[in-house]
């Protein structure tokens, strides 16, 4: 009972957070609705909606990258999201090359070029309908035997696969991150002393494929692979990371967490 | 006795080609048969072995036409040890010229380093056979138009059929003058089973010089060692330009088709004096005859020899096909273009068109095609380039051809620091590479860059001249407001048609620049100001609004018990459902384990209703035997509790519960049939007992299943 209502405490006072973010960004305090949107980041909440909040907080902010990682979150989390696409092109629009997104791998392409545009939550559901579904026929067929009765039970079962697959896949998508600002080196190999192979711009989306004591390997959409520093990026996740690099320019680094959340947010479940 | 005679000859044989290699090798000739009809073809053939062969020089006898060019040859080698002996053998197309007796002459070749020679061949040469028609006059002359306009070019055409042809080099015709510089041949060649042909044509690029009647006279072409006489063409010349309409052929038949009709190629250009840099349009046409049963074209190995353009900028314009008449004849003409621009003056030379094909004939056969292979050139063209006039006026950046110039402003009202294009558009026939931008005028308003050029070609005009548009793009940034102007320059360019240097002015062009923060009517963002945009501005673009929840926030916390649960779900209900419709399926097919499975439950519902029976004794009795009868899938009516005891001891039940049982069953026996009614109390133990025993038995066969 008394986790219950704990739950039921922290899940208004999530509520009062997101609220108090809108009307911070509504009175052009967007460094505040940066601060307080991170938060409910930070303490679990998983919505489209707050990352997308999120990012028009960052664009207003002037932090494109971060702008672009938190739509790209968005649109990860619901691909339909209302104006999280226009906003995201809006933003690609403003970075210096408009790098377009790397694209997954061929098998993925050809097999799920349907999904794009489907929740996780949805190729679940498919997935488990299609399941359930397979298996009652299977149980039908040991009453009484109809025809075709097999071949459903195939195509069931195969589409069962496919959107488990599809459910797999956005489940743990490829690992994208963004250059959070201009001319971001990228190297040889994992070292500062290594030769510098090309140059991130702010905005610029890269495929993670690879980290290592502070250091990931990215690759671009045009094939281009090298190491860079993790604090250069704004890794877009799953998980969602809060941005090591805050850049120089005023924004969230400088902005002091809205006194009226100080101490009112649950401390995240260390667990 | 022929088997020896056989090897022995073999023998003989292997001998002899030993001897040949030691001796250095051997030459041969032969023909088919010694007695040949004057004026059929046959073959000679000449064979050579040896190490080394330099191959046979034919010589020509009296009396005698051996077709040297181009004779069929077989080649083998054989290796032996260290030595490799080579055999040659060709075969000639030869033909008799007089009847009597015609002496082939020794034939020479080089074997091994040394002169062999065959022995000569004495044939005998019989006159044609009476009634056979006189042999078709194997030369031809005919001109490509009948009727011709005085200064237009037209064609003669010489054509011979035979071997050892030769074809004049130039005509001299009263009326009529033949450049030199320009002709056209072509080979065809076949050959079957009596001898080889070939067919040789040369076409003459002809003028006339006078209007009236021309006569083309007899030309003489030598012919398998004859000189024949072509017949001679009268032209009409006339002095006007129009062309006239020939007369209405009727479709010829198939017989009347030659050789050389089948396929031919043509190359041509539109001028032969030019100046330099003047576009000179170069055509080459391949003619294929358009006829059922006659398929032709290129065979894999034939040799294409584009013509060389040494001296001239190329520019390759789109390949055409289509089809047109020649003479009575339907072809599919296949055309290439380029456009030739001489980079300097003097004598250039587009090369000589050689083209190898074949055409396949069918000749009412399903199987087999006659083949024609073909050999055919055309060209080489000489070009007279002529240097431009020296007396260029200022500003003449090398155009040549004939141009008409337009410029335009993008706008006529800018803001200051604000760049516009200004595009001139040069546009006509000309080398679009040899146009360069017009000098453009100093401004003192604006600064201006050098400009872009791009060009493409636009279409070919009747006089077969290819329209181009050159656009020179300058971009201007006005420096001052206020009213300014692009003064007026100077397009200059050479005219080969007049043969005089051109000079068209530009502009001028008036603009108004605003003041830097007035509104302009229209702004032009350059293409690298983007950047600067966005540092001004990041927000310039507009995003869309922010989104509200319908719905309470909650942290995420994936279950890690849910999900399976829902997948294991279906899988748990099917496998208890297979479970059970197994078991089912058991049953409704063993009965034995059926009744032996409802036993106990069937038998302990009997014994409930015991107590309440009319004859209580009887009702236990029928419930243990029925329990029995169904325990062990025995047929329960007549069963006494001798024959339980029976059945006890054969399926070793415990001697203790079958005698409890047995007794129990004769204690019923005792109340049914001696008329001993039990007591309730009786009864109730007797119940009990009856029970137990149940229990015991169902789990003294499960035991014995197990066991």
């Amino acid at each position: 009972m008394s986790v219950l209502l704990s739950m039921l405490m922290a899940a208004s006072i999530l509520d009062v957070s997101f609220d108090a973010a809108t009307k911070a960004y509504n009175e052009d305090n967007y460094a505040e609705a940066v601060t307080v949107l991170e938060q409910l980041v930070a303490y679990g909440v998983v919505e489209p909606e707050v990352f997308y909040n999120l990012g028009n907080a960052y664009y207003r902010s002037g932090r494109l990258a971060h702008a672009i990682a938190n739509y790209e979150r968005a649109l990860q989390l619901n691909p339909r999201l209302e104006g999280a696409q226009e906003n995201l092109d809006a933003s690609i629009r403003q970075t210096e090359r408009g790098l377009s997104r790397p694209q997954p791998p061929d098998w993925e392409q050809s097999l799920l070029f349907w999904h794009d545009n489907i929740r996780r939550e949805t190729s679940l559901r498919l997935a488990v309908l299609a399941w359930c579904l397979l298996w009652a026929l299977l149980a039908i067929r040991q009453v009484r035997r109809f025809p075709y009765l097999r071949r459903s039970a195939l195509a069931l079962g195969l589409l069962a696969a496919i959107f488990s697959t599809s459910w797999w896949v956005k489940s743990s998508p490829q690992q994208l991150a963004v250059a959070a600002h201009r001319g971001v080196p990228v190297r040889y190999g994992v070292s500062d002393t290594e030769t510098v192979r090309f140059e991130l711009y702010e905005g610029d989306r890269v495929v993670i494929d690879r980290r290592h004591k502070g250091w990931a390997r990215v690759e671009t959409a045009g094939g281009e692979r090298g190491w860079t520093r993790d604090e250069y990026l704004v890794f877009v996740g799953p998980p969602y990371e809060r941005p090591s690099y805050q850049g120089t320019e005023a924004g969230p680094q400088n902005a002091s967490t809205d006194p009226r959340l100080e101490g009112v947010l649950p401390q995240k479940d260390a667990s | 006795m022929v088997r020896a005679l056989k090897a022995i000859t073999l023998i003989g044989a292997t001998l002899m080609s030993a001897d040949s290699w030691g001796q250095g090798g051997s030459i041969r000739s032969w023909v088919d048969s010694t007695e040949v009809v004057q004026d059929r073809p046959f073959w000679l053939f000449v064979e050579a072995s040896g190490e080394t062969i330099e191959m046979p020089q034919i010589t020509q006898g009296e009396g005698l036409v051996i077709n040297s060019s181009r004779p069929q040859q077989t080649t083998s080698v054989t290796i032996g040890g260290r030595r490799r002996l080579q055999t040659i053998k060709l075969s000639y197309s030869t033909m008799a010229l007089r009847p009597g007796e015609v002496i082939v002459p020794p034939q020479k070749a080089r074997i091994n380093g040394r002169v062999l020679q065959t022995e000569p061949i004495t044939l005998n040469v019989l006159p044609p056979p009476e009634g056979t028609p006189p042999r078709p006059n194997p030369v031809r002359a005919w001109v490509s138009e009948p009727k011709v306009a005085v200064g237009e070019p037209f064609w003669i055409y010489l054509e011979a059929t035979g071997s050892e042809i030769t074809l004049p080099g130039t005509l001299e015709i009263e009326g009529i003058t033949i450049d030199p510089r320009n002709s056209k041949q072509s080979m065809s060649f076949s050959s079957g089973r009596r001898g080889q042909g070939t067919t040789k044509k040369r076409g003459f690029y002809a003028i006339a010089t006078r209007p009236g009647k021309i006569t083309v006279p007899p030309i003489e072409i030598r012919v398998s060692g004859r000189t024949f006489e072509t017949e001679a063409i009268e032209i009409t010349a006339e002095e006007s330009t129009v062309a006239s309409v020939p007369p209405a052929q009727e479709t010829p038949s198939a017989a009347e088709l030659k050789q050389d009709d089948l396929v031919f190629i043509e190359m041509d250009i539109n001028k032969y004096e030019v100046y330099q840099g003047e576009p000179v349009l170069l055509t080459k046409q391949l003619w294929r005859i358009k006829y059922r049963r006659i398929s032709s074209g290129p065979y894999r190995g034939g040799l294409i020899v584009d013509p060389t353009t040494e001296g001239f900028y190329v520019h390759n314009l789109e390949p055409g096909a289509f089809e047109a008449m020649r003479g009575p004849w339907t072809y599919e003409v296949t055309e290439t273009r380029k456009l030739l621009y001489p980079t300097r003056a003097g004598s250039l030379r587009v090369g000589q068109w050689h083209w190898e094909g074949i055409a396949l004939i069918n000749r009412h056969s399903i199987i087999t095609n006659d083949k024609l292979y073909f050999e055919l050139d055309a060209g080489p063209i000489d070009i007279k380039v002529k240097r431009l006039p020296k007396s260029a006026p200022p500003g003449f950046t090398g155009a040549v051809g004939e141009f008409d110039v337009s410029a335009s402003l993008e706008t006529e009202s800018v803001t200051q620091g604000v760049p516009l294009k200004f595009t001139l558009t040069v546009r006509g026939w000309g080398n679009p590479d040899a146009i360069g931008a017009p000098e453009f005028p100093e401004l003192a308003w604006a600064s201006s860059n050098k400009p872009e050029a791009t060009h493409r070609f636009l279409k070919r005009t009747g006089d077969g001249e290819l329209q181009m548009a050159k656009y020179f793009t300058y971009t201007l940034t006005p420096l001052k407001y206020g009213a300014a102007t692009v003064p007026s320059f100077n397009f200059v360019y050479f005219n080969p048609k007049s043969e005089v240097y051109v000079r068209k002015a530009i502009g001028p062009f008036e603009l108004e620049v605003l003041r830097s923060g007035e509104v302009a009517q229209r702004l032009v963002i350059p293409s690298g100001a983007g950047i600067i945009e966005r540092n001004i501005d990041i927000l310039a673009e507009d995003i869309q609004p922010l989104l509200g929840l319908s719905r309470s926030i909650d942290v995420n916390r994936p279950s890690r018990v849910a999900l399976p649960s829902v997948l294991a779900a279906p899988v748990l209900i099917y496998l208890g459902l297979s479970l059970f419709m197994l078991r089912r399926r058991r049953f409704a097919t063993n009965i034995a384990l059926a009744r032996a499975h409802k036993a106990k439950t069937s038998g302990l519902k009997r014994l409930r209703g015991v107590a309440e029976a009319d004859e209580p004794a009887d009702a236990l009795y029928r419930a243990l035997i029925g329990f029995v009868g169904d325990l062990f899938n025995l047929e329960e009516y007549g069963l006494t509790s001798a024959d339980v005891t029976r059945e006890f001891e054969n399926r070793s039940i415990d001697p203790g519960l079958s005698e409890r049982t047995v007794r129990i069953l004769k204690a019923c026996e005792r109340a049914r049939y001696a008329s001993q009614e039990l007591s309730g109390d009786e009864i109730t133990a007797l119940l009990s007992a009856a029970k137990a025993c149940m229990n015991e038995l169902k789990s003294s066969k499960k035991k014995a299943r197990r066991s």
